[in-house]
């Protein structure tokens, strides 16, 4: 009864929010209210990915905007110089933010806490210096200017509403593969490392690979949403992908409980959309916003964290499905 | 011959001689213990047969063949699995999560099967919690199968770690000290389950401090002082070797107990 139940109720929900969300752009909501969605998916995407490396397996990483950088770079440069299609495009820097990754991760993995949040600073760093300075390439602080929006099945994706159904596609698609990835033998050695490196070892997991494997991952997922935001802003340049902007990531994971996805999707949403809603304050706004900041952080005042909040809203469909048992045999009795 | 041979087992840390040329025999079937006092080398032996060390010299024979050369994630896919003296469960994830976690090994699904979830993957993963619970239950765990395990009282922690060494299937299953913090009725109870264990089939190579329960349930006593064998035979030979009591109380201090009596 309860495995039913739940399994009902969740189908409910989902398709509530599939509703909801598909048809968002339709509600005649302002560009800017949907500019700030197609934003709200762009960072769900970073800060799940990150969730995955700092959270899930426990590998603090202060340099996450790069990989964020090196997809958007990538993603533009293909389609500025060599005119490639916008899906190849994606798919490429996806591969280059991966890459990218999995090279840093070689020798970083090595290390752990304190040194390992240093290293992926570093290059957070090193990647901006170089997008800056590779003028040749990159065009420096002046930025890529007229990357071309996405075309597909003849239709050009280019106001916020129609590039909503993208960043939507993509982001669904990779959160559920991501899902069952981190739901199966894979997520679980990850958070054995965070939790014991020596007892996970002796249970046989493959510490190295597997933490490398995590970066590495997480980078490429870093690099589809790069691709994302520069084909919907359609011009970029580095002062994005500075290391603020990991700063700004890291704190949704660790705003939304590290390591609990669902919390990760919440806290992007929240922290995307709030600098936004705060416009009406003007020059306070950042101050409001830093202060909210402050005062989510120290109160939690949701518990994100994966298993409590799962189990209470079990509980809470269970106590309604008995309270509906004891009604019907309430009338059954009453019936005989 | 042996399940588990250990010959000439040596290991030094710098110039500390912690393991002198051991060698130990675990025949299948069988209950093993190794006992000695605090600082004798113990864990030390366990940690080079689980791979945690690298040992200096010695042969380490599993079921006839060789333990060489590898890594320590490699060891529990030859069949070797261990628990640890102080508790090291994965405090953040469920009772369930960790024993999977101990099967992990087992498992072959790669990691494209894992992303789709696809068939091989649901098999494996059914297959794999079935094997998980059935540890659970074997140890009387079941119903704490949901809780996240680093909340759970220490006797509960110090079984689902056995739990979770035992769900692979191991060939010989090595517990370092299993009723250390444990109250009498608890080791009652633990003693009382390494024997099912035994009935069931299983080898099982125990450190232990508790000499109640080394002496009612082991098969065959190592005792080791200063990374030396000191003794070794069944529990009742070495209960009276003079050097055993000798390593535990000291000479003299026998000497003055038996003049105050």
């Amino acid at each position: 009864m309860k495995i039913k139940s739940n399994r009902i109720f969740r189908k409910l929900l989902f398709c509530i929010m599939a509703c909801v969300l598909i048809s968002l752009p339709l509600l005649g909501l302002s560009n800017f209210v949907m500019r700030l969605a197609v934003f709200v998916w762009i960072y769900i995407l970073l800060a799940t990915s990150l969730n995955f490396t700092s959270g899930v397996a426990g590998q603090v990483s202060l340099g996450h905007a790069a990989f964020f950088g090196i997809g958007a770079y990538v993603s533009a440069l293909l389609s500025l110089k060599l005119e490639l299609h916008f899906l190849i495009c994606l798919a490429l820097a996806a591969a280059a933010a991966g890459v990218s990754g999995w090279l840093v991760a070689l020798p970083a993995m090595r290390l752990s806490g304190g040194y390992l949040a240093i290293v992926t600073l570093g290059f957070g760093q090193i990647v901006y210096i170089v997008l800056l300075n590779w003028i040749d390439l990159t065009r420096g602080p002046m930025g890529l200017v007229g990357i071309p929006s996405p075309v597909l099945f003849g239709i050009e994706f280019r106001k916020p509403q129609s590039y909503y159904y993208i960043a939507l596609f993509f982001c669904v698609a990779v959160l559920l593969l991501f899902k069952n990835y981190i739901g199966s033998r894979a997520g679980r050695n990850l958070m054995a490392i965070r939790d014991d490196e020596t007892a996970a070892a002796a249970m046989g997991v493959d510490i190295y690979k597997e933490k490398v494997k995590a970066f590495a991952i997480s980078s490429a997922i870093a690099g589809i949403a790069g691709s994302l935001y520069a084909h919907f802003m359609l011009f970029i340049d580095p002062s994005k992908f500075v290391g603020d902007e990991s700063t700004a990531i890291l704190s949704m994971v660790v705003l939304g409980g590290l390591g609990s996805m669902k919390g990760s999707i919440a806290a992007a949403l929240v922290l995307t959309a709030l600098p936004e809603l705060l416009r009406g304050f003007s020059r306070y706004r950042m101050l409001i916003y830093g202060i909210l900041l402050v005062a989510m952080m120290i109160t939690k005042a949701v518990d994100w964290s994966r298993y409590s909040w799962y189990d209470r809203m079990q509980q809470w469909i269970q106590r309604v499905v008995q309270a509906i048992n004891r009604k019907k045999g309430g009338w059954k009795n009453g019936a005989a | 011959m042996a399940l588990l041979e250990v010959y000439g087992l040596c290991k030094s840390f710098g110039g500390l001689a912690a393991v002198k040329d051991i060698s130990i025999m675990v025949p299948k079937g069988k209950i093993v213990s190794l006992i000695g006092p605090n600082g004798a080398g113990k864990t030390t032996v366990f940690n080079l047969l689980t791979g945690f060390y690298e040992r200096d010299s010695g042969q380490v024979l599993l079921d006839g063949a060789a333990l060489d050369k590898l890594a320590t994630h490699e060891y529990i896919q030859k069949g070797m699995s261990r628990t640890f003296q102080n508790l090291r469960l994965f405090s953040k994830m469920t009772a369930l999560e960790n024993v999977l976690v101990g099967y992990q090994s087992r498992m072959k699904c790669n990691d494209w099967n894992m992303i789709f979830h696809d068939r091989k993957y649901r098999q494996e993963e059914n297959q794999a919690r079935e094997k998980s619970r059935n540890a659970l239950a074997k140890l009387g765990l079941s119903r704490y199968e949901k809780d996240i395990c680093g909340g759970l009282p220490y006797g509960v922690q110090k079984r689902l770690e056995i739990a979770r060494a035992l769900v692979s299937d191991p060939k010989v299953l090595l517990l370092d000290e299993p009723a250390a913090g444990l109250n009498p009725n608890e080791t009652q109870e633990l003693s009382k389950l390494i024997l099912s264990l035994r009935e069931e089939g299983n080898t099982i190579f125990l450190i232990e401090h508790d000499m109640r329960l080394v002496m009612s349930i082991s098969d065959y006593v190592y005792v080791m002082d200063h990374g030396e064998l000191l003794s070794e035979g069944e529990p009742k030979q070495v209960r009276q070797d003079p050097k055993v009591i000798e390593a535990y109380f000291g000479k003299g201090r026998v000497a003055g107990a038996a003049e105050r009596k």
